[in-house]
């Protein structure tokens, strides 16, 4: 898969987080991860279709996913990860994914996203669709997500 | 019929006269007008309302906060914006909180009653939805047997909000008309034996299971939809698959937080197999 591929993703994230509260967004590491996504705690699933296939995992310590939440929601103090929360971060990750595949199409791809699934537990793994995937760390205001884009 | 009640969030009077305007001699009725968000949540509590319209610029505090705390006293409340001002970011940070639909003012009556319409449907398109299941019920047993050679001893079906894996899952997402996901679920163990039944081989790699428990997913997920869009018919109402992505951990918790599902349990002689199936509203 094209390295290329993590640049609409990237500025999605770029152009998304300062509109909902975030004032410092960077890249951070860039690394190929193989077989397993470890999870952080949360993690979110969002498949592409159509003239891309894939999977994007994007991976969250909990602390960091209420810490989102709570940003994305004005401030309101978040201490567990609550339907609310839930939905701000699913919501984040459609958002983000949406504005990529926005990118996609403007460079001549037709992409289409699935709903987000939230998966939340202790100690889990995850495979995406292609053996290899990129791994792209974005940090907003000293929170780390991490991306694991898979595409086929 | 009975009509669907909305509340009006507005301090400008003239601006609640253009909405209830525009929702005159239509199945809505205004049943209630605020001209603060503190008045917004006290009247939502005492009126409950079916949908509630939203402007931005409120005297004693920002629409969308009034939105959020709308929500976190009902998290099923249906919140429209309609307010002067409508760009990304706004409507990026009211879909975050769980608004439906922005609208600029002025809205012209005809885009209103649209908008509503649209969220009054997705729930109308629950029985669809619901209906669809019949088609993953068939592909379900039909693949177990025909793949197998196993019986299924027997099919119960529950409905769910939230779901907990059971060692090994497979999400598959539902995209185009309708939007959603299938998800295989079963335990280690029984998705080892089930992969020795798929492959008609005593032993099996982690490898074998994952690719052969993910592909079972897939034909299943691929039959339903390849039925479910000859019902279908139009080209427009097309529902397409995302690729497959696996979950391998106990006590896992699958979220998806607008979704209804439901979970298809098979019985079979060498344990259970789920399948879990759910919808959110439609574009």
């Amino acid at each position: 898969m094209d390295v290329k591929m993590i640049n609409p993703f990237i500025d999605a994230i770029m152009n998304i987080m300062p509109q909902l509260g975030f004032q410092n967004v960077v890249k951070g590491k860039l690394s190929v991860g193989e077989q397993f996504v470890e999870s952080k705690g949360i993690t979110v699933l969002v498949g592409l279709t159509d003239q891309l296939r894939g999977n994007i995992a994007y991976n969250f310590t909990e602390v960091t996913a209420m810490s989102i939440a709570s940003k994305m929601m004005m401030g309101m103090p978040v201490a567990t990860l609550d339907d609310l929360a839930q939905s701000a971060i699913s919501e984040l990750t459609n958002m983000v994914t949406g504005n990529a595949a926005t990118h996609f199409e403007k460079d001549g791809l037709r992409v289409d996203i699935s709903p987000p699934s939230l998966v939340v537990g202790e100690k889990f793994k995850l495979k995406v669709s292609s053996a290899k995937f990129l791994v792209v760390e974005m940090i907003a205001d000293s929170l780390v997500i991490e991306l694991n884009i898979g595409i086929e | 019929m009975k009509k669907i009640r909305v509340l009006i969030v507005d301090d400008s009077p003239f601006s609640q006269r253009l909405i209830k305007d525009a929702l005159k001699e239509s199945k809505y009725e205004v049943c209630g007008c605020a001209g603060t968000g503190r008045d917004g949540i006290h009247q939502y509590r005492e009126l409950q309302p079916d949908l509630v319209t939203m402007d931005l610029t409120l005297p004693d505090m920002d629409g969308l906060e009034c939105c959020r705390e709308l929500l976190t006293i009902d998290p099923a409340s249906k919140i429209i914006v309609v307010s002067a001002m409508k760009d990304e970011a706004i409507i990026n940070r009211g879909t975050a909180i769980g608004v439906k639909a922005f609208f600029q003012k002025p809205v012209k009556s005809e885009d209103l009653l649209a908008g509503l319409e649209r969220i009054i449907t997705q729930q109308g398109n629950a029985a669809d939805q619901q209906h669809f299941l019949k088609y993953f019920i068939a592909a379900f047993t039909k693949n177990i047997i025909d793949m197998t050679g196993m019986e299924v001893l027997s099919v119960d079906h529950s409905m769910n909000q939230a779901l907990v894996s059971h060692g090994l899952g497979v999400i598959i997402g539902i995209t185009g008309s309708q939007q959603g996901r299938i998800m295989l679920d079963v335990s280690m163990d029984v998705a080892q034996q089930f992969t020795k039944k798929l492959l008609g081989n005593a032993v099996v790699t982690d490898e074998d299971v994952f690719n052969s428990i993910s592909e079972f997913t897939n034909i299943i997920a691929g039959h339903s939809i390849s039925e479910i869009n000859n019902v279908l018919k139009a080209k427009e109402f097309e529902i397409r698959l995302t690729p497959p992505s696996i979950i391998i951990g106990e006590s896992i918790a699958i979220i998806n937080p607008k979704m209804t599902s439901n979970t298809v349990t098979a019985r079979t002689a060498i344990g259970s197999l789920h399948m879990n199936v759910g919808f959110v509203g439609g574009k």
